[in-house]
């Protein structure tokens, strides 16, 4: 079994099997230029992800265990496709896994599934957090993501202005 | 911070048994609770990450974390909000845009995408007009959803109050779309608006127009003839960043030298596509045009006739000469049109060959299933991911070609069947083992359609060279009987898409042999099997993943009865479409459906 070591931000190691890593369009290419710029074919790909901290990391390997088996989504889908694919891919298994996380690690796994290229995972994070989105209003959206109004002047008072355009057309 | 307890610790795996026994704790300390419909030969056998004995659940360690990565990290927040937002409809991209900024800036290059305006007239403009001034003329730098614009047929472009409009604002637009446009203007005014004032335009729609754009009065015809000639074609006459260009093919014919013009601005075109139009028209006008053109686009990606695209002999040839790097073919040939030729398998491959390193897509369409087109061989195309051929004879040892191929479709509409039924002759099979593991999702074998006799003898063996050969086959479609459809059952668990041309009976979908089965439907009774025996049976239910089932009969008459619906059909928990050309039993199954759900939300 041909492993790889993928090592956190925050310098934890795991061993992953390369079968499963490939399927992360990242570690894909990164095994693949450790494989050409190796001279020993035997030798164990390392592999550091900078971005992502282990914890983030545990959660998009155990996802990827979780699915090792359904079909690799090509990421350059286009945006209609993607949306399709998003309400299939949906599991009882998927709901369970992100029902205890808070939103901030739900949107550090948004970064790390975009990063790390897998659609799959992408796919229902960003599902998870739009329906915290859809319907709401903007204070609504603004208190569940804690942001705060930046505009200045009446910069806000003018997009306003723009979307009853675009509204009634 | 929970995370840095385990900072630089390896988390290693020192034996296979102890791999197993971590994994399972670590799904117990999550709470997550296995699929149960997921096998676990496979989770055991295919083999696995690595071992981690981080403890602690996510929610307990991310209540810390949270606060600190969210505010701290903008880049976070725009790339997720782009994430996010992609999933959003546009009525929620809007209000996002009043969330703060960052949101603003994103949802703009979302809406740039999506959001379609549609002028109707030049009251709307001249408000328009109005809206642009106030912002962005004096913030020109700041993102604005408004880079599509559809010009309705009351729209009269000739008016002062647009022409103003484009000469200002023209660099807005991105993609343009025009509806009869040109009641009153001339080809001059519209190719300077064109040409000059929207030079950021990615795509041109004219495909709708009705009437044509009126030139201007013949007087002036010369004048626009000479931009024709190489000496005017200064680079200010280029359209660079058109990628996407739709033309009503009337256009072709009534004004062909607009269409050259605008052939030869075109310089970095990606899409040329026109309406659907006959084949005659692509022969003699379409891919001539395109030929003949000065440009040798070679970021051409999808040059298309409505969805087909048909060429003679010596067209292909000369096509393959141009060295395109078309990413999708839908070739058409031998239509029944008396004046076209039928095509010549060799000038064909002379083109595949040429679009080899590009094509991602490829639809081979012979309209004559009695003129047979043999490929024998098929070119190396290491980018084709979806392939689809009908009345053709596909060279399956050619697969091996075809490395990345992910959906094929290999369909015959001759029904030749009679004959080999008569016969008894078993035609010879394809040769599936040499192909190796492919990674194919999608796979349409309709050319079976003549190998009734073959299922019976030959079903257990047919089914596991699929199998074996496309491991990760989620999509098949097939012909088959009752005994195709069981080895279907134990070979490939993971289908999601199932669809069946044969006679397949209450047999095939239940496992009950057809006598009983048959009792049960005129009995009404269907309590006659003990279910520790039901249980042995492999049934339709055994597909843990299917979501969508189509049996046709060979006949036009559905086989199957109630006992399908309610031994089989019901038992597959994810199933959301089913068409077994009987309404009433597809209803039934539905209204069962419910009542079932119903049931285990009261209990």
């Amino acid at each position: 079994m041909a492993l790889v070591r993928v090592i956190s931000s925050d310098g934890a190691a795991f061993l992953v099997s390369q079968r499963l890593a490939k399927r992360s369009g990242k570690l894909k290419t990164e095994i693949e230029t450790f494989r050409k710029s190796s001279d020993n074919s035997e030798a164990q790909p390392e592999i550091r992800i900078v971005t992502i901290r282990a914890e983030i990391l545990r959660l998009v390997l155990q996802w990827l265990q979780q699915h090792q088996n359904d079909p690799v989504l090509p990421a350059n889908q286009n945006e209609q496709d993607g949306r399709g694919d998003a309400e299939m891919g949906q599991s009882q298994w998927d709901r369970d896994f992100l029902a205890p996380m808070d939103l901030g690690i739900v949107m550090e796994l948004i970064l790390a599934a975009n990063h790390l290229e897998v659609k799959g995972l992408l796919d229902i994070t960003c599902k998870l957090v739009e329906s915290k989105i859809t319907g709401r209003t903007v204070d609504e959206i603004r208190t569940a993501f804690k942001l705060k109004s930046d505009f200045k002047g009446n910069e806000e008072e003018q997009t306003r202005l723009e979307n009853r355009w675009c509204v009634e057309n | 911070m929970a995370h840095q307890s385990f900072k630089n610790r390896n988390y290693c795996l020192s034996s296979e048994s102890e791999l197993e026994e971590t994994i399972d704790e670590d799904e117990m300390s999550l709470g997550v609770r296995k699929r149960s419909s997921f096998p676990a030969s496979r989770t055991h056998d295919s083999s696995y990450l690595e071992t981690f004995s981080i403890h602690g659940s996510a929610s307990e360690s991310s209540g810390v974390t949270t606060d600190a990565h969210f505010d701290s990290h903008p880049l976070l927040n725009s790339l997720v909000a782009y994430n996010v937002m992609t999933y959003l409809p546009r009525k929620d991209l809007l209000r996002c845009r009043l969330v703060c900024t960052a949101w603003d800036t994103e949802a703009c290059r979302l809406l740039r995408k999506v959001l379609l305006l549609e002028f109707q007239d030049i009251c709307h403009i001249s408000k328009f007009k109005r809206l642009m001034d106030d912002n962005l003329v004096r913030k020109p730098n700041r993102e604005v959803p408004f880079a599509k614009i559809y010009l309705r047929s009351t729209f009269r472009l000739g008016h002062d109050i647009a022409q103003d409009f484009f000469k200002t604002h023209g660099h807005f637009i991105k993609q343009l779309q025009i509806a009869k446009v040109g009641c009153d203007c001339g080809a001059n005014f519209f190719q300077k608006l064109l040409f000059y004032q929207t030079t950021n335009i990615t795509s041109l729609d004219l495909q709708i127009i009705s009437s044509p754009i009126r030139l201007s009065p013949v007087s002036e015809y010369p004048k626009y003839l000479r931009i024709k000639t190489p000496k005017r074609l200064s680079s200010k006459w280029r359209l660079p960043n058109l990628k996407q260009l739709h033309l009503r093919h009337q256009l072709f014919l009534e004004r062909p030298r607009f269409i050259d013009d605008l052939l030869e601005a075109v310089i970095n075109l990606e899409v040329l596509k026109t309406d659907e139009a006959s084949p005659l028209f692509c022969q003699n006008v379409f891919v001539p045009r395109v030929l003949s053109s000065r440009n040798r686009w070679n970021k051409l990606k999808r040059l298309l006739v409505g969805d087909m695209l048909y060429f003679t002999n010596a067209q292909m040839i000369k096509f393959a000469e141009m060295k395109f790097h078309l990413e999708f073919l839908p070739l058409n040939f031998n239509i029944l049109v008396p004046s076209l030729e039928c095509v010549d398998v060799k000038n064909l491959k002379v083109l595949l060959v040429s679009l080899q390193d590009h094509l991602k897509k490829l639809e081979l369409f012979n309209h004559r299933p009695d003129l047979p087109v043999d490929l024998r061989t098929f070119p190396h195309m290491k980018k084709l991911e979806s392939l689809k051929v009908t009345n053709i004879k596909f060279p399956f040892v050619s697969l091996q070609e075809l490395p990345n191929l992910k959906l094929l479709s290999v369909v015959h509409e001759d029904t030749s069947m009679k004959n080999s039924i008569f016969s008894l002759k078993i035609p010879p099979h394809p040769v599936l083992n040499s192909v190796g593991l492919c990674p194919m999702v999608a796979l349409n074998l309709s050319h079976l359609r003549d190998w009734m006799a073959y299922w019976d003898l030959n079903a257990k063996t047919y089914v596991n060279e699929l199998a074996n050969a496309f491991p990760s086959l989620r999509t098949l479609s097939i012909n088959g009987n009752d005994s195709v459809l069981k080895n279907i059952y134990e070979k490939m668990p993971m289908l999601e898409t199932l669809t069946i041309h044969g006679p397949i009976t209450d047999e095939g979908i239940t496992g009950i042999s057809l006598e009983l089965c048959q009792r049960m439907h005129s009995d009404q009774d269907y309590g006659l099997m003990d279910s520790d025996d039901l249980d042995q049976l492999r049934f339709i239910g055994d597909l843990k993943k299917i979501r969508k089932i189509t049996i046709v009969s060979m006949g036009n008459r559905s086989l199957l009865t109630e006992v399908s619906v309610f031994l089989g059909f019901v038992c597959c928990a994810d199933l959301i479409t089913l068409d077994i050309g009987n309404r009433e039993l597809v209803e039934l199954w539905k209204a069962e459906v419910e009542r079932l759900r119903g049931s285990s939300k009261t209990s």
